[in-house]
């Protein structure tokens, strides 16, 4: 919640629904308010990008892999309170960072998403100071920054918090996996260079059964329901916007507003 | 000691010379004892009354200012150092491997002297002592509100201790002092009873020298050094204040 007055009497007078109800409504949310995939996904994969498009789209996510979904984590796992949720939030934050973290622990080896979007991006042709040193355009910055504040501040809660990882887990589960797909049979990008995505899809199975869990759990007054599946709403729409100017680029063959 | 007073002017110590200037502040503060009183119990009754104080409002929990250290952190492999950091203390389970979370041993010990789970999860509900709820708060006050290197080098008032060798040996001789208590009083697995503080004891150390490289690599403007003299003897004076 930003500026929405607080839920009233009138709002929370029927009583929560049970909870894998509510789930089946969060997902009806998505289906309802996002329809199709983004437009620059759509482009995608239908094969009609050009590689500079490509190589625009992993320069201008970049600050999301490296700061806003790691921020974000971090942000709603001081927020939480329950131990269980907390740990599985933990273990995400262990995978977006970088499983090798742990290495010493559990032998693990494999790099930060941002480490591995950037391998991505060196398959497109793209150096590392290419991707690092690129500017945000303006519309992803306002994304990025809505994800961090809200998953900050007060304005989501953690469970709102909880709501919020789902959403964007559905959504990457679902557009990531046909991109990889399309990013093979439409632009030859060597296996090799397609290691994030092969990462992101093993991980984020882990994830989305205990998001699932959590809400059905946790979200059991009407109020939670209601909070919660707005911030999985507003979820979806950053995901969104994240996409939209990207799309502009490739669309126009100009540049919007970048970051100064 | 007045806080005004430790102000200083000019050129930034180095800061090998700020923490030895700290470390003479704690050893006089606290007479060369550890920060926190480490009592051998007089009676198996005694052990369990301190252990439900523990319990009492869930302070166990340290998420809220070890998170804080991390999300606040501007340099990346400093980050990454605090992230390890957080998964010693939040559960190395949490990767599938290893020990649970600093909490959970906190409850293994009560269990050992038949502390219920359903006793704690209440005690978890209550309200904190006031006077532990005015330390609690400014302890994730002081970390959500000071420069981010100071973030992570406040640790060297707790888990920092375990670096000076006088103090661990006063750690460990405690943690030997109380197996031999628990044993006289019947409790079966000392070493599952004393969980949480053999691990303190041991992994701590990694901990402060993650807060001595802090100080080393960052605390290195006479503003920043000022700053977090104040955190450090604030942090220093809890149970004293």
């Amino acid at each position: 919640m930003l500026y929405e007055p607080p839920y009233g009497p009138e709002d929370l007078k029927e009583p929560p629904l049970d909870g894998q109800a509510f789930i089946n409504f969060l997902e009806m949310e998505r289906a309802r308010k996002y329809p199709e995939p983004p437009p620059f996904y759509q482009s995608l994969y239908a094969g009609k990008l050009r590689t500079e498009d490509l190589q625009l789209w992993v320069k201008d996510m970049y600050s999301y892999w490296d700061h806003a979904l790691v921020y974000s984590t971090g942000a709603i796992l001081i927020k939480s309170n329950d131990e269980a949720t907390r740990t599985h939030i933990l273990k995400k934050l262990v995978y977006l960072e970088g499983k090798d973290v742990v290495k010493d622990l559990t032998g693990w080896t494999t790099p930060a998403y941002e480490e591995l979007w950037i391998r991505f991006g060196q398959g497109l042709g793209l150096t590392k100071g290419d991707i690092q040193s690129w500017k945000p355009f303006t519309r992803s910055y306002y994304a990025q920054s809505t994800l961090c504040m809200l998953s900050r501040w007060w304005e989501w809660s953690w469970l709102d918090g909880v709501a919020s990882m789902l959403a964007g887990d559905l959504h990457h589960q679902e557009y990531l996996g046909r991109a990889q797909e399309a990013l093979q049979k439409h632009y030859n990008v060597p296996e090799k260079s397609l290691e994030f995505f092969r990462v992101f899809a093993e991980d984020v199975k882990e994830h989305i059964p205990w998001e699932r869990e959590t809400l059905s759990y946790w979200a059991c007054t009407k109020e939670r329901q209601l909070t919660a599946a707005k911030a999985f709403r507003y979820r979806l729409d950053i995901e969104n916007q994240l996409l939209l100017r990207v799309h502009t680029a490739a669309e126009s063959g100009s540049l919007p507003l970048q970051v100064p | 000691m007045a806080i005004a007073e430790m102000k200083r002017e000019g050129e930034a110590l180095p800061p090998d010379q700020l923490i030895e200037e700290l470390e003479a502040v704690r050893k006089e503060f606290l007479s060369g004892k550890t920060l926190r009183p480490r009592n051998i119990p007089k009676s198996k009754d005694e052990v369990i009354q301190a252990k439900l104080r523990h319990h009492v409002g869930n302070a166990v929990q340290n998420h809220k200012f070890v998170g804080e250290k991390y999300l606040n952190c501007e340099d990346k492999a400093l980050r990454r150092m605090n992230l390890r950091k957080m998964v010693d203390e939040c559960g190395q389970t949490s990767v599938g491997v290893g020990l649970p979370s600093h909490p959970t041993l906190a409850r293994w010990g009560s269990h050992a002297f038949g502390i219920t789970d359903e006793e704690i999860n209440k005690l978890e509900k209550e309200d904190l002592p006031a006077d532990r709820m005015m330390w609690q708060c400014t302890k994730v006050n002081l970390h959500r509100t000071s420069h981010w290197a100071i973030d992570t080098a406040m640790s060297l008032v707790g888990e920092g201790e375990k670096l000076r060798p006088e103090i661990r040996q006063q750690l460990l001789d405690h943690i030997e002092a109380l197996k031999q208590e628990y044993t006289a009083m019947g409790i079966e697995d000392v070493e599952k009873a004393l969980a949480f503080e053999i691990e303190h004891a041991a992994v701590d150390v990694e901990h402060g020298e993650l807060a001595v490289t802090a100080v080393r690599k960052f605390i290195k403007t006479p503003e920043l050094q000022d700053e977090f003299r104040r955190a450090f003897i604030l942090t220093l004076q809890q149970g004293h204040a």
